[in-house]
């Protein structure tokens, strides 16, 4: 990919680590790569900003987090949704379904002569 | 990943700040290593490799930072969030594991809530009586100054020019104003009333800080011989005796004879240094041309205002100097004559009854109180640390599995405390709803007039503070001493008490069982003082009087009027039925008017006394019951134009004639008049119940006819034949003979003498019932040790009893121990109430305060409930069957 990244939006974030968390208990290293890819690296998500979301999250108690042993033999902290994360991750995929439906309808309107 | 998630919460919840910090930067680490191990794989230098990490990431300190502090606060809130559930947990199971102890719950709040209950009701007495200021402007500069004769300091009063050169020729005051509260008839040509007037002067109100809120003050012009006589009154006198009208300024009303102008109406509230007065009125335009001048006729209170920085005792010298220089100048009046200058609160508390001295009953009740609550709260204590024993199991086995000592602790404190808080909650209803009632036993003298007993809020605030102290100091030694027991051990079940513990309890008991000798002791004292009391012989017969009083003032009772209407009075209520005798005098006794003069054997002018001075017709001492000893009462025939007859007090003849031979005698009067003695009466207690009359300090009685010295102020003395009369019949009687003459303080006269024993009775009931209360927590306290201590022996009984000991041999064992304690117990509580007695001296009558059969039968009385206390479960210990115990261990 070349072409420019493009900027997240505020709060897009949150519900892209919910949703990546969802999969499975993972630490915050390979949720950055698992949204990487599942993103084709369109989006350029900063670390920095991704850990404070993790962090954000759990003080939200969406989020758990645990010590363990990663895939590499190191200790790692693992992340996992909370049941509170689960219906959270619901609430905001129908949210940003419902958002992204208005936009379009908008954008692919046939032009008004 | 469920067993690491509880153990991973355990240590989670144990984060510290610097913890935090070390997960985020091992977390970032984390992310960093794995991006240079990639990035090496695919086959870059370590060193290039990291850098690159580092590049990509970003300024990780600052990541670091950021995330540290959300981390933080998430942990302060968990922490939080666990406190309050765990203390919520706490007081659920406190309740829980009390509800389970119902026994032993219920016997600890509701001893506690006696105490707090009690306390709560002293301490709104104690707030109220000394602790409040007094409702003047700087109260605390407020004194009293006591004209006294020396050399004993009686308190006599002042004249009125003596209580201005106290004011003039000392540097001490601002002010200085004359006192005296005196009852008046006050008419308005409507009808009269019966008022409390206070005679002051024009600084009065101002010394008090106090405006009138209509009319006009005092003024020192007002307070002249012939300036015309003026009066203020009283709010509520406004109120409801004119209606509250403005243009009542300037109208005219009769105080007794003399009619006064109106000038000021005093703000609502204020009734003057007495708390009843209605009407404040200058001396001088009131009495006779002399009143300013002479300096002999003292019966004058003073009030006065320390300047600022001078404290009671320097302006006492100051007085006292200008007391000394007085009697040099005019030593016919002021010789031996002193004045004591005493703050205004103390005045009110020397003031009343003797044997009321009321800080000294409060001090007494007070103590008696704390050692109640001492009790209560020992008892509390005691009552956890056996039961912390029968449930050491409980708490080792929550030792076991992981509960820190300090949360052990805390959930012990926690019982305590929600026992307490029950306890003492329990005890200020108790003390809201019962105060009332307990105050209104109280003797009317006792307290201040300005006191107004209530549990207020202020007084709820000290309590719930007392309660929350004992509440901790109940729960903290029983906590640590349970939470401390070795783990090991108990589990095992080898239930040893260490002796740490055993000398603690027994410590405890012992207290216990001295306070409650404390208690009983003084109770005994009380009762002993009160039924002394109540068998003095008083001299008369109060059964079936009734006795009221009349002021027979104004132009119509001239000594015409007051002879027609005593006789008309007189001759009218003996026809009322059921009455058996009628008699009138200057003062019926006990009622607290008396008026005292000197006189003197006529052979011997020089050695005049001091003597009470009553004016009674004939049948005042048939109608009070007072034997006539030698020769003859007064009789109808002793009246104007005959010779001055006197009867005499047995104690005035004593003290007067060689072996009391006064029939015939003669006497000189303060006037030169000559009297004849013509009889010798009984001793009549006619003042104070509890002073005798053969005491070298108490003046004597001479009773003069009243038709000889006819006074004005009167109590009309009613014997009814089977039962006191109504009141309603004097009011009807007097009310048709003479409208115009209001009759007042109508009382039988055996409650005037009951309100005389109603401080002892007061004392008895309260340090008794306190006694009683004391004796069963100190009872309840034995048991429990007592009980703790054959449980913890009953394996050493059960191998005796099962090796054929006999059963009164370890009975003996049991009640060796708790016998020890017992007179132990006794002999510090004998030693404590020795101490205890110095205080309350002055409250007891015709008992000491070391006093041996007081003593005996407190110690006595606990000894046997101690001793039952005990016997309870010694006997259950030897009736157990030793094979049972055996097999259990």
């Amino acid at each position: 990919m070349d072409g420019e990244e493009l900027q997240v939006l505020q709060g897009t974030l949150d519900v892209l680590v919910l949703k990546t968390v969802s999969h499975g208990a993972a630490h915050g290293y390979a949720i950055a790569g698992r949204i990487r890819a599942l993103t084709d690296g369109e989006l350029q998500i900063e670390d920095r900003a991704l850990y404070l979301s993790l962090h954000r999250l759990e003080a939200r108690g969406w989020l758990e987090s645990d010590w363990g042993l990663s895939e590499n033999n190191r200790r790692a902290k693992f992340y996992q949704l909370t049941a509170a994360g689960r219906r959270e991750l619901q609430r905001e995929q129908e949210r940003w379904r419902r958002y992204a439906a208005a936009v379009f309808k908008v954008l692919d309107a046939a032009p008004v002569r | 990943m469920g067993m690491i998630e509880g153990i991973r919460r355990q240590l989670r919840l144990r984060l510290s700040a610097s913890d935090t910090e070390q997960e985020v930067a091992d977390e970032l680490r984390f992310h960093i290593d794995t991006r240079v191990e990639e990035l090496v794989r695919g086959g870059a230098t370590e060193a290039e490799a990291r850098a690159r990490a580092h590049r990509e990431f970003g300024d990780v300190a600052a990541a670091q930072a950021e995330l540290s502090a959300v981390d933080r606060r998430r942990v302060q809130g968990e922490r939080r969030a666990e406190l309050i559930s765990d203390l919520v947990q706490d007081m659920h199971f406190a309740v829980r594991t009390l509800l389970r102890a119902r026994t032993f719950a219920v016997t600890a709040a509701l001893t506690l809530a006696l105490a707090v209950g009690v306390t709560t009701g002293l301490v709104a007495v104690v707030d109220q009586t000394l602790l409040r200021p007094l409702p003047f402007a700087a109260p605390d500069e407020l004194v009293m100054l006591n004209g006294v004769a020396l050399p004993e300091r009686d308190v006599r009063g002042g004249s009125y020019a003596e209580v201005s050169d106290w004011g003039s020729h000392t540097n001490s005051f601002t002010a200085v104003s004359i006192y005296n509260a005196l009852p008046y008839n006050l008419s308005d040509g409507a009808g009269a009333v019966h008022v409390r007037g206070e005679m002051v002067s024009a600084s009065y109100l101002d010394l008090l800080g106090v405006r009138p809120q209509l009319g006009r003050d005092l003024r020192p012009s007002d307070d002249v011989y012939g300036a015309e006589p003026v009066v203020l009154i009283s709010h509520g006198l406004w109120q409801t005796q004119f209606g509250g009208a403005r243009d009542v300024i300037g109208r005219s009303v009769r105080l007794d004879a003399t009619s006064a102008t109106i000038i000021g109406i005093l703000p609502a509230g204020f009734r003057g240094l007495s708390f009843e007065a209605d009407v404040w009125l200058p001396l001088l335009p009131y009495a006779g041309p002399t009143m300013a001048e002479q300096r002999g006729g003292r019966f004058l209170g003073a009030l006065a205002r320390l300047r600022p920085g001078v404290s009671a005792a320097v302006a006492e010298q100051d007085a006292q100097r200008a007391a000394a220089a007085l009697a040099e100048r005019y030593p016919d009046t002021n010789r031996d004559r002193s004045v004591d200058v005493v703050t205004l609160r103390e005045s009110y508390l020397r003031s009343g009854q003797a044997l009321t001295d009321t800080r000294t009953l409060l001090l007494v009740v007070a103590g008696a109180v704390a050692l109640l609550l001492l009790i209560a709260v020992v008892n509390v204590m005691n009552l956890q640390l056996v039961r912390g024993l029968s449930r050491s199991g409980e708490v080792a086995v929550r030792h076991a599995l992981g509960a820190g000592r300090g949360r052990i602790v805390r959930q012990l404190m926690t019982e305590s405390l929600v026992l307490t808080l029950a306890g003492g909650t329990l005890g200020i209803g108790l003390a809201i709803a019962g105060t009332r009632a307990v105050v209104a036993l109280l003797p009317s003298d006792v307290l201040p007039p300005y006191a107004v007993v209530a549990v207020d809020a202020r007084v709820i605030a000290i309590a719930l503070t007392v309660v929350v102290v004992a509440g901790v100091l109940a729960g903290l030694v029983p906590a640590f001493r349970t939470s401390g027991e070795r783990t090991a051990s108990e589990l095992r079940g080898s239930r040893s008490g260490g002796p740490r513990g055993a000398l603690l309890q027994h410590g405890l008991v012992v207290g216990e069982v001295a306070l409650a000798v404390v208690l009983l002791s003084t109770a005994a004292l009380m009762v002993r003082s009160l039924s002394a009391q109540l068998a003095i012989d008083t001299g008369f017969d109060a059964s079936n009087v009734t006795a009221g009083r009349v002021m027979l003032i104004g132009d119509a009772y001239d000594t015409p009027g007051r002879t027609r209407f005593i006789e008309a009075v007189t001759e009218r209520l003996r026809r009322v039925p059921g009455v058996a005798d009628v008699a009138i005098g200057s003062d019926a006794p006990l009622r607290g008017n008396f008026s005292a003069s000197f006189i003197a054997p006529a052979d011997r002018p020089d050695s005049a006394l001091r003597y009470y001075r009553h004016r009674v017709t004939p049948s005042y001492f048939s109608a009070l019951g007072i034997p006539v000893l030698r020769g003859r009462g007064l009789a109808e025939t002793d009246r104007d134009g005959t010779h001055t007859v006197v009867v005499v007090s047995e104690a005035f003849a004593q003290r007067v004639f060689e072996n009391g031979d006064a029939v015939g005698r003669r006497l000189v009067l303060g006037n030169a008049d000559t009297v004849v003695v013509v009889g010798v009466a009984g001793n009549v207690r006619q003042r104070v119940l509890t002073t005798s009359l053969f005491d070298p300090g108490e003046d004597p009685d001479v009773y003069f006819a009243w038709a000889q010295q006819p006074v004005g102020g009167l109590d009309i003395i009613v014997r009814g034949r089977h039962a006191p009369i109504e009141a309603g019949i004097m009011y009807a009687v007097i009310q048709d003979i003479a409208p115009e003459i209001p009759l007042f303080n109508v009382e039988p006269l055996a409650t005037t003498l009951s309100v005389q024993t109603a401080s002892a009775r007061f004392g008895s009931l309260l340090l008794g019932s306190f006694g009683l209360m004391g004796l069963a927590l100190a009872a309840v306290g034995l048991y429990g040790v007592m009980a703790f201590l054959v449980h913890a022996r009953r394996r050493e009984i059960a191998v005796r009893m099962a090796i054929g000991a006999a059963p009164q041999g370890v009975l003996a064992i049991v009640l060796k121990r708790g016998l020890a304690l017992i007179l132990a117990g006794s002999a510090l509580g004998i030693l404590l109430a020795l101490a205890a007695g110095r205080v309350f001296a002055n409250l007891l009558y015709g008992v000491r305060p070391v006093d041996l059969p007081s003593l005996a039968a407190a110690v006595l009385t606990l000894a046997a409930c101690a001793l039952a206390a005990t016997l309870v479960p010694a006997l259950r210990a030897v009736r157990t069957d030793p094979q049972l115990v055996l097999r259990a261990e």
